[in-house]
């Protein structure tokens, strides 16, 4: 989700709370207070007045029942339409079907340092070792599941790494691309919580920031 | 603390975000064993918020057991299956249809919006859900509706439809006045008054409807013309915009509005 989206659900989501607290809001209010966002705004409006002002109250508590034979088979259909459709598998942490990134813009979006995004790219960090964070924010950013990002990051196609061995798949005389990262003077140990440790890129607070996730989820 | 995309600074009601989130947060925390007894009680619960089912769902633990991700999108679509069908009722409601057709759509309206569900709900970058839960569910019924109606011919592009028909229902209502909430009768410098009689003469409820399907330039002058009852010279002012912008992006929404009141009466 974009930042303009972000704003409008924020906005629009006050304005909802505000009439349901009974106040009066009003959307030229709210329009010369967000002229950016004047068009999206009186979209939802006239769209929420319309559809869900009347509908909601007292019905968005329910406790689950069992389903009705409409919606059963509404979610069948559902169902079948979301599982024939697999999200392409990613190729490439730094590029999507519609955009690039580059090493410091990707470590930007992360709060991560670019030396360990390089390293993430190259898949040499062991996975078992990375929070669950990182995957939610490497799939955020990517706009691509979580399952997506677990599978790219988990197939090391270079597990050893080119000097030993990793990419004797590969059929081209010349020597595999590599981003010039300092990755060899890192220890062996490459769990993400060490790379956080040596790197000597990321600021002290990304650090602890990092640390505290490592710990928060028992890594 | 609850993670969510954008900073809350920005919209200055910080206080309420924050309890909000601290509130699930604490919930989250406290929640029993995934996959245990205690665990799908407590989700199966009515008052466990369903922003703590989402984030559930997309948990790793969880995540991983195909199992329980289905049982909890199960519990998901049950708890709120009666406003999604009720959503879908209102929707068709104002249109002429044989019963058999309106089941049908029906049944298409509650697969295409559980579609959106699922994707945004399996989707872990739409954080929003896991903050707001119904908010999201209005966006996500929003786009549906839109979808609906431009697959059923009924939505306007930049140009609009005609019809050549004059309404034999609303000709009798084109001599009232048109009165505000506060009892003054009011008149706008229209070169279009006919339009503009129409569109007074319709309920309120009804015009939303219409004004929804104009594109997005004009909806906002209808709205704050009709729904706000704001002058042309607000409206301006608000918009960053000269009165004759308004009067133009007016004459052309009313030209569209026309067009689909008349469609409507047609098609009952």
């Amino acid at each position: 989700m974009d930042n303009d989206q972000d704003d409008i659900f924020y906005i629009t989501a006050r304005y909802v709370a505000e009439l349901r607290e009974g106040k009066h809001p009003h959307i030229s209010d709210y329009i010369a207070r967000y002229p950016q966002y004047a068009d999206a705004l009186a979209d939802f409006v006239a769209y929420y007045q319309a559809f869900e002002a009347d509908g909601l109250d007292g019905l968005d508590n329910s406790a689950p029942v069992p389903l009705s034979p409409l919606s059963q088979a509404a979610l069948a259909r559902a169902l079948h339409r979301v599982q024939a459709e697999p999200p392409a598998p990613i190729t490439s942490l730094l590029a999507t079907s519609t955009r690039y990134f580059t090493l410091a813009e990707f470590a930007r979006k992360l709060d991560l340092s670019a030396d360990i995004v390089a390293l993430l790219e190259q898949r040499v960090i062991d996975p078992s070792t990375l929070p669950h964070e990182l995957y939610r924010r490497i799939a955020h950013v990517l706009q691509q599941p979580v399952s997506a990002v677990q599978t790219y990051l988990a197939s090391s196609s270079n597990p050893a790494g080119p000097e030993k061995g990793g990419w004797h798949s590969m059929k081209v005389a010349e020597e595999p691309a590599r981003y010039h990262m300092p990755h060899d003077s890192y220890s062996s140990d490459h769990s993400f919580r060490s790379l956080i440790k040596e790197s000597l890129w990321l600021s002290p607070s990304q650090r602890s920031t990092w640390e505290a996730i490592l710990d928060q989820e028992g890594l | 603390m609850w993670k969510v995309g954008t900073s809350i600074d920005t919209y200055g009601h910080d206080e309420a975000l924050i309890k909000r989130r601290t509130a699930l947060a604490d919930r989250y925390a406290a929640l029993p064993l995934p996959a245990s007894p205690a665990f799908w009680l407590c989700l199966e619960s009515v008052d466990t918020p369903l922003e703590l089912l989402v984030r559930c769902l997309r948990d790793i633990s969880i995540c991983k057991d195909e199992n329980m991700r289905q049982r909890i999108l199960h519990i998901i679509i049950q708890r709120t299956q009666t406003i999604n069908e009720y959503w879908a009722r209102s929707v068709l409601q104002r249109m002429a249809l044989p019963s058999t057709e309106r089941l049908a759509l029906m049944g298409d309206l509650c697969a295409d919006l559980y579609e959106h569900m699922l994707r945004a709900l399996l989707d872990p970058t739409r954080l929003f859900w896991e903050e707001n839960f119904f908010h999201c569910l209005f966006f996500e019924r929003k786009h549906v509706y839109r979808s609906f109606m431009m697959r059923e011919g009924c939505w306007c592009d930049e140009h609009g439809r005609k019809s050549e028909r004059i309404p034999r229902t609303l000709v009798s209502r084109l001599d009232q006045p048109a009165i505000r909430h506060s009892g003054e009768t009011y008149l706008l410098d229209l070169e279009d008054e006919y339009a503009q009689d129409m569109l007074q003469a319709i309920d309120a409820s009804d015009l939303l409807r219409f004004v929804l399907r104009l594109p997005e330039r004009l909806k906002t002058v209808v709205l704050l013309l009709y729904w706000e009852e704001r002058s042309s010279k607000d409206v301006a002012h608000i918009l960053h915009i000269s009165d004759r912008t308004v009067r133009n992006r007016l004459q052309e929404a009313l030209k569209i509005l026309r067009g689909l009141l008349f469609d409507q009466i047609e098609g009952e």
